[in-house]
């Protein structure tokens, strides 16, 4: 009686976590302001319901397969047997189906980033880099002010010469800050994750949530990493100046955003409206 | 009545494209009209309409420079050279495939509007 009991807590604490959670999550400014703290939180419910999943359907199995007490309890009568053979077998052909499931859609997901990886390594043979703190920067000819960074095995950022004619060197600085950010902290791994979470799973709005909620909190956290580094003004100038050159009025709230937590954490007698004018 | 020059295959506006820029390319040096549809196969020779058209709308993208010829009308170049052009081509794809990966981030421009709206609710309310 005790494991069907431990059994169907699991289940519940999954179901809690992986449909409640996006509720509890997705709404509030504190995401906003902490969006580390958020960014975690949203991955330890995921993680954490699939773990108890996985724990339930382990102990169902478990008690199915070794212990003969399980299945005959007298105090549970027919409850905790039935429980321990449907968890048990029912979380088998999930468990199968869930595999073959994630097989499928990740595939093409890996073969769109092998070509990826390979169209990256041609730009980078053709066009000159540079070390900055630890990663490859490589900048491209192309009339669009653009900077994006590649995860492994590319590992670097690439950034196009239209950006860098409209950036002060400081402002580029900041840019690449932000994409080396995201290089280190293994952004696109998660943003990959949420997107084959979304892929296996297109029906349940709380992966559809998970996998743009994702997207912003990395940019969020970016930003900060940047702002930190290379400073407000500058990081919050770049932002300014990518807004007005790629027409992304997110850019400009995020110059924001950066803006108020500055001030908010400035002594009160230093507190002004920061002017981040766009130049030219 | 049908233009017999455009005959037997119908091509595609972007495989004529690419052929007359391939001629300039080729060329090496300023070309007018005439001299590119000079390049083409006899049995596939666009009509020099075609081949005006065309130059016109490469002009209009930025890929064609045209300039005034010695004799009156004009000549025509590639803007870039083909190397050139084909890492542009390759910058390209990499940029549209920014769209699709999750594993390509952005500096500007992949947040949803949704997310965006909470943002500007957000900063609207401290």
């Amino acid at each position: 009686m005790a494991v069907a009991v431990t059994v169907l807590a699991c289940i519940g604490a999954s179901l809690v976590l992986i449909v409640g959670a996006p509720l509890v999550l997705a709404h509030g400014r504190w995401r906003f302001r902490w969006p580390r703290l958020a960014l975690a939180a949203w991955y330890s419910a995921f993680l954490g319901g699939i773990a108890a999943a996985a724990l339930g359907l382990v102990a169902s199995m478990a008690a199915v397969a070794f212990s003969r007490d399980a299945l005959s309890d007298p105090v549970g009568g027919w409850f905790a047997p039935t429980v321990l053979v449907v968890v048990g077998w029912g979380g088998l052909v999930a468990v199968g189906g869930l595999v073959a499931l994630v097989t499928t859609r990740f595939e093409p997901l890996a073969a769109a980033d092998r070509a990826l990886h390979q169209q990256m390594a041609l730009v980078a043979a053709c066009h000159p880099s540079t070390r900055v703190r630890g990663v490859d920067v490589t900048v491209v000819p192309f009339d669009r002010a653009f900077a994006m960074s590649i995860p492994a095995p590319s590992s670097r950022v690439l950034v196009t010469t239209a950006l860098e004619r409209a950036l002060t060197a400081v402002e580029l600085a900041a840019v690449v800050e932000h994409e080396r950010t995201h290089l280190r902290q293994h952004h696109g791994v998660i943003a990959q994750l949420a997107q084959l979470n979304r892929a296996c799973t297109p029906g349940l709005a709380g992966a559809r949530h998970l996998e743009r909620t994702t997207r912003m909190l990395v940019e969020l956290i970016a930003d900060d990493a940047a702002a930190r580094g290379l400073g407000t003004v500058h990081t919050a100038n770049a932002l300014v100046k990518m807004a007005h050159l790629a027409g992304d009025e997110s850019a400009t709230l995020r110059a924001r955003r950066l803006v108020d937590a500055a001030n908010r954490h400035a002594p009160s007698r230093r507190r002004s409206p920061l002017a981040v004018r766009v130049q030219g | 009545m049908t233009d017999k020059s455009d005959t037997p295959a119908k091509r595609s506006r972007g495989e004529l494209e690419n052929a007359v820029m391939r001629a300039l390319w080729r060329a090496g040096a300023p070309s007018s009209a005439k001299e590119v549809q000079a390049t083409f196969e006899a049995d596939a020779t666009p009509a020099i309409t075609t081949v005006l058209t065309i130059l016109d709308r490469l002009h209009k993208k930025g890929s064609v420079v045209k300039a005034p010829a010695a004799g009156g009308g004009f000549v025509f170049s590639a803007a870039q050279s083909e190397s050139e052009s084909a890492a542009s081509t390759m910058v390209s794809a990499l940029v549209a495939s920014s769209d699709r990966s999750a594993a390509l981030l952005r500096f500007a421009g992949q947040l949803d509007p949704r997310d965006v709206e909470a943002l500007r609710a957000a900063l609207e309310s401290d």
